[in-house]
């Protein structure tokens, strides 16, 4: 059962497995030093808080010299200032702009290589994610990792490597880690961990846990390396005074937060008031920098780039810290669907504080408090919810989180990016800009109706492409020509071969349409990942108990902008001989010699039997569907019997790099394929 | 794409501009020879001896004409169009030619009463030798433009990106976000809220690499606007760490003082 | 050819949208109307712009609703069809009123046709009968309106073209 407030992983399990934090002992404050040379010593490069430019950052340090000793932040919104100290303690500061996400997930990162193949004239992806992991020969210590921050790796490890797919340069990132954790017994100025159950006590996931008196340091081991390191160390049992003094400081810090955040019910508080004037309010402030998101240790969206050189030096695919404020996060060819500054920060504030909870089991904040002081204007992400909250509906339900079973952690796609080869046997051309490319797959690729695969060409891109059939081995795949990629991939000739990884995403409800009446609904390409839908239904009146052709037929609503761009003519004409199957065309435009239906798919559909208890597949433009909807619950059907296949920016197909989020959904890994009751409270919604 | 085998043709042409990012393209030195192996420079009069550089007819047609400079006299309006007519792409590079430059602040001596013939009788001892237009504008406000890439000067990875991504047939990773983004991924501590230092960074287009605020410099908006740049909401900030009208106006009314959302707002600190 | 009134089937009346809610003897007065007909394919039904003086119901077969657009190569483009059970010429409950596009026949059509007139006299006459059909018409232009804007907003293409 997971708490969605004490966020745990894996990983973070994997350090503490069967481990009981030790007692606490004592250590002179000149222990420290000894602490930094013996993990020198095993050859772990040492990082934490130093003094630079105006603020307390992370980086390389060597002894505790390096730390900024005395030096304490004042924090307020979009403010940050060092302050002498009165004392001279070493960690007597809370957070700054840095956190540790930059080491175990860099802002840039190469994910793979390509070479040119001068003879086959292409370009072959070599190795994978194994280029640039790892930061030096022994791992990384974290020196000072406070408890909000140990939340905040632990909420990464979710994403990362405790999902369905997992990130190897994190997972080899994260395993030679050694974290040296320290309590906070004094709050920040913007802090509020104790709302979010995240701190201010280090509890798990550590490897030493350190806190910090005048005289002494309190050590702690919370693993089996953390204890055979604190047994080098000048070690004694902590005194009851200083034990007191642990006690009296934490519970004195969580009466001093500079924040606060009222969590109850928040999730789904949020998605019950995504009209509120607030979003208008905070839209005309935020200048969508993203600066939030840089220095907030959760946020994980990334973008992914072709990056090549003119000369023969290898094609490199190389990812970047990216944002939900950049407009290249919402795009996909022709569309952009969070446009305004007010679908951004929405977006940004429903993710980190609802949709994270459905993703991930935990919330996306941790309270460090970094995107208040960090904002240019100064916006308070507590002050938002606040208002929100002053006069909100009622909170609406949101999907539950669905852990993801270990054994199933291991899939055969599971290394992200690594494609296989694939060979083009047979390119079709369906229309003056649609082709299908017929690719052969090894043995043992499985898909179901609905999925898509990742179509890779390094050097050009890589792109989302649903499956659009399969006959003896050969997966075809119908391209829409949009874009440079998919130009790229409708260039490809037969022999020409490609990287392909997959299968992605959920799939049609096969399960459900026998017995049934099926009407399956489709505009323009959108019949490409139905149309093995429509095979394997014509399929199963032939090998199956005949459907009775008069309560449990198939029904084909097909439209397309024009009679030039009607896919799969063949097959159509092939369908329509079948009995159990009725196939109905229209085109928005008709040219001089088209007599067949003109008008939208919905004209037609209407004119159509819709019983209740039929099953409806929806496939095509999104306002194509919002309007067959529509007409739908019209006809009362009930939405657990409409499916419908989504479309967003895609990268990763894993969901790690953040893109393709539909409210709490992944469109790559939930969808596309979403029955309509779960996306009924998004669908048609502007900034989503 | 050229025919297999054929070097893409490739024009540079030069308008009203003081000639940096050209020299970026120079500047390039190594990449520049490997460049020269993927692609034929027909027309480059900074870079290769002509005997005169001539009119795009003569040299075109063009499969890429990258562009430098803005729209400043009636003679480069009439060029502008040729090198479109002449080309299959076409790419302008820099301040100038993406937002009109600095010499775009000739736009807006209208606003004083003080009009264009009266300015050039300022300026020169005999103006009758003078044939500008009244405003200084980018090219893409006279021709379609299939990229333009920012910066004064441009950067000189950026311009290799675009021009491999045009030889490679792939987008350009070339991305309208904010400097910020830039500055995050180096690591600088930002000097807005460290400092209090007035900087644009957050309503700039991103492709420096964020160079002025690793020197605890605020950001000067080189590279002109992003997308959804906020700037009323900036400047708001900026009047709350103390800058004046004047100081505002001024800062949105440098390189980039054409560009639409730039000079909309230091219209509105008059 | 047309039939004569008794071969026009009451039953087939009840069945079509125009006139759903009409009690027996309404239908009956409707229906009397009406007189079927067939036409080949390639047929003009309207002209576009002439008086609107007559209402079709569709039995059987295609009809084409198309537009002139003065200079262009195709001069008359088709924007909608009509199939089975659809009502074509609505511009004619309203009195002088015109058509607002041309209808051909795609197919062989069967259809019942009424005049006008007849029509708008018989829902003055009696309110209940008016009231009702225009209801049911209003339904379906309404529906039509829907989906034309559908229709017209390029949705296969994208917003930059």
């Amino acid at each position: 059962m997971v708490d969605p407030k004490h966020p745990d992983s894996k990983q973070s399990d994997a350090i503490g497995q069967s481990f009981k934090p030790g007692t606490r002992l004592s250590m002179p404050r000149t222990g420290l030093a000894t602490l930094f040379t013996l993990l020198s010593a095993e050859g772990f490069r040492l990082v934490g808080p130093t003094l630079r430019n105006g603020a307390i950052v992370f980086d390389d340090i060597a002894t505790p010299a390096d730390l900024p000793v005395g030096w304490t932040d004042k924090q307020s919104p979009g403010g940050y200032r060092l302050e002498k100290r009165a004392d001279q303690r070493a960690f007597g500061f809370v957070v700054g702009p840095h956190s540790w996400k930059q080491y175990l997930f860099p802002p840039k990162e190469t994910l793979y290589q390509a070479t040119f193949d001068p003879v086959a004239q292409l370009w072959r992806q070599s190795g994978n994610a194994a280029v640039g992991s790892g930061n030096g020969a022994g791992g990384t210590a974290f020196i000072g990792v406070r408890a909000c921050d140990l939340a905040a790796i632990r909420i990464q490890d979710r994403v990362f490597i405790d999902g369905k797919y997992v990130d190897p340069a994190y997972d080899n990132r994260r395993k030679a880690s050694f974290i040296v954790a320290v309590n906070c017994l004094e709050a920040g100025d913007l802090c509020f961990c104790d709302s979010m159950e995240t701190g201010p006590e280090v509890t798990t996931g550590y490897d030493i846990c350190l806190t910090e008196f005048d005289d002494t340091f309190l050590v702690q081991a919370g693993s089996g390396r953390g204890e055979a390191m604190v047994a080098q160390l000048p070690v004694q049992p902590a005194s009851q005074a200083e034990q007191k003094d642990l006690a009296s400081g934490l519970a004195r810090c969580r009466r001093q937060m500079g924040r606060q955040l009222d969590t109850e019910d928040l999730p789904g508080l949020l998605f019950a008031n995504l009209d509120h004037a607030q979003w208008d309010r905070v839209a005309q402030r935020c200048l969508a920098c993203g600066n939030c998101t840089m220095v907030c240790p959760t946020c994980f969206c990334y973008s992914a780039d072709e990056v090549a050189d003119l000369g023969e030096d290898p094609a490199q695919r190389e990812r970047r810290w990216d944002s939900c404020f950049s407009q290249q996060h919402s795009q996909i060819h022709g569309a952009t669907f969070q446009p305004t500054i007010k679908d951004r920060y929405r977006q940004w504030l429903t993710h980190k504080l609802a949709s994270w909870t459905s993703q991930f089991g935990t919330s996306g904040c941790v309270g460090c408090g970094r995107c208040i002081a960090w904002c240019p204007v100064g916006i308070d992400l507590t002050e938002e919810v606040a208002a929100i909250k002053a006069d909100a509906e009622t909170p609406v339900p949101l999907p539950a989180y669905q852990p993801v079973p270990t054994a199933q952690a291991a899939e055969p796609f599971a290394t992200l990016f690594a494609t296989i080869e694939a060979t083009v046997t047979e390119v079709v051309a369906e229309t003056p800009d649609v082709v299908t490319l017929s690719l052969v797959m090894p043995r043992g690729y499985q898909y179901r109706p609905g999925q898509f695969n990742m179509l890779s060409l390094p050097g050009i891109g890589e792109v989302p492409i649903s499956v659009s059939g399969d006959r003896n081995g050969i997966v075809e795949h119908t391209v829409h020509r949009v874009g440079n990629v998919s130009a790229a991939l409708s260039a490809l000739r037969p022999g020409a071969t490609l990287g392909v990884r997959g299968p992605y995403g959920s799939a049609w409800p096969l399960a459900q349409t026998p017995g049934r009446p099926v009407t399956i609904v489709a505009g323009g390409i959108g019949l490409a990942p139905l149309r093995s839908v429509m095979r394997s239904l014509a399929e199963q009146d032939r090998t199956t108990v005949a459907r009775n052709i008069d309560s449990q037929w198939v029904r084909l609503v097909y439209g397309a902008r024009e009679p030039e761009a009607l896919l799969f003519n063949r097959e159509l004409a092939l369908w329509r001989q079948n009995a159990a199957l009725r196939v109905a065309v229209t085109v928005d435009h008709s040219t001089a010699d088209w007599t067949g239906n003109v008008g939208t798919v919905t004209t037609l559909l209407r004119r159509k039997e819709m019983p209740v208890d039929g099953l409806y597949l929806v496939c095509g433009p999104e306002v194509m569907m919002l309007a067959v909807v529509r007409l739908l619950q019209t006809a009362q059907i009930p939405p657990e019997n409409i499916y419908l296949s989504m479309e967003r920016n895609m990268k990763c197909a894993a969901g790690h790099c953040g893109r393709c989020q539909y409210g709490p959904y992944f469109i790559c890994k939930d969808g596309p394929v979403f029955r309509y009751d779960q996306v009924a409270f998004l669908f048609g919604r502007r900034g989503f | 794409m050229a025919a297999k085998g054929v070097l893409p043709r490739v024009g540079v042409f030069k308008l009203a501009s003081c000639d940096g990012c050209q020299l970026t393209l120079l500047d390039c030195e190594d990449e520049l020879l490997l460049l020269a192996e993927k692609i034929e420079f027909v027309h480059f009069p900074e870079g290769v001896s002509f005997k005169a550089s001539g009119a795009a007819e003569r040299e075109g047609p063009f499969d890429l004409a990258i562009i430098e400079g803005s729209v400043s006299t009636p003679e480069q309006l009439q060029t502008v169009r040729e090198i479109r007519r002449q080309s299959r792409a076409l790419i302008t590079i820099g301040a100038c030619a993406t937002s009109g430059g600095i010499q775009a602040l000739r736009n807006f001596v209208d606003d004083d009463g003080v009009n264009h013939e009266a300015l050039q009788k300022l300026v020169y001892a005999q103006p009758e030798y003078i044939d500008t237009l009244a405003t200084s504008t980018p090219v893409s406000e006279h021709v379609a433009v299939d990229f333009e890439l920012r910066g004064c000067p441009i950067d000189k990875g950026q311009l290799l990106e675009l021009i491999s991504a045009f030889i490679r047939g792939r987008s350009p990773a070339i991305k309208n976000e904010s400097v910020c983004f830039e500055c995050k991924r180096r690591g600088t501590v930002c000097v807005v809220v460290a400092d209090n230092t007035p900087c644009l960074g957050p309503v700039t287009h991103a492709g420096c690499g964020a160079i002025c605020p690793a020197y605890r410099r605020g950001c000067y908006g080189c590279f002109g606007p992003r997308e959804s740049a906020a700037t009323e909401s900036l400047a708001a900030q900026m009047k709350n760490i103390g800058q004046s009208e004047p100081e505002i106006l001024r800062a949105f009314r440098l390189f980039t003082a054409g560009a639409p959302a730039f000079e909309e707002e230091s219209r509105r600190h008059e | 050819m047309t039939g004569t009134l008794n071969s026009v089937d009451a039953r087939l009346f009840r069945g079509l949208s125009l006139f759903a809610g009409l009690d027996d003897k309404r239908l009956a007065k409707i229906a009397s109307q009406f007189t079927p007909l067939d036409i080949p394919a390639e047929a003009e039904l309207l002209q576009e712009g002439e008086d609107a003086d007559q209402l079709y119901i569709l039995l059987e077969g295609r009809v084409s609703l198309s537009v002139a657009i003065p200079g262009r190569a195709q001069h008359e483009t088709v924007v909608s069809t009509l199939s089975r059970g659809q009502l074509l010429g609505w511009s004619a409950l309203l009195p002088n009123n015109f058509w607002k596009a041309s209808a051909h026949t795609l197919k062989p059509c069967r259809l019942l046709r009424a005049s006008g007139k007849a029509i708008r006299d018989l829902c003055e006459r009696d309110h209940e009968i008016g009231y009702c059909l225009m209801k049911n018409a209003l339904v379906t232009v309404g529906q039509r309106l829907e989906d034309c804007r559908l229709q017209s907003l390029n949705i296969f293409g994208s917003e930059d073209g």
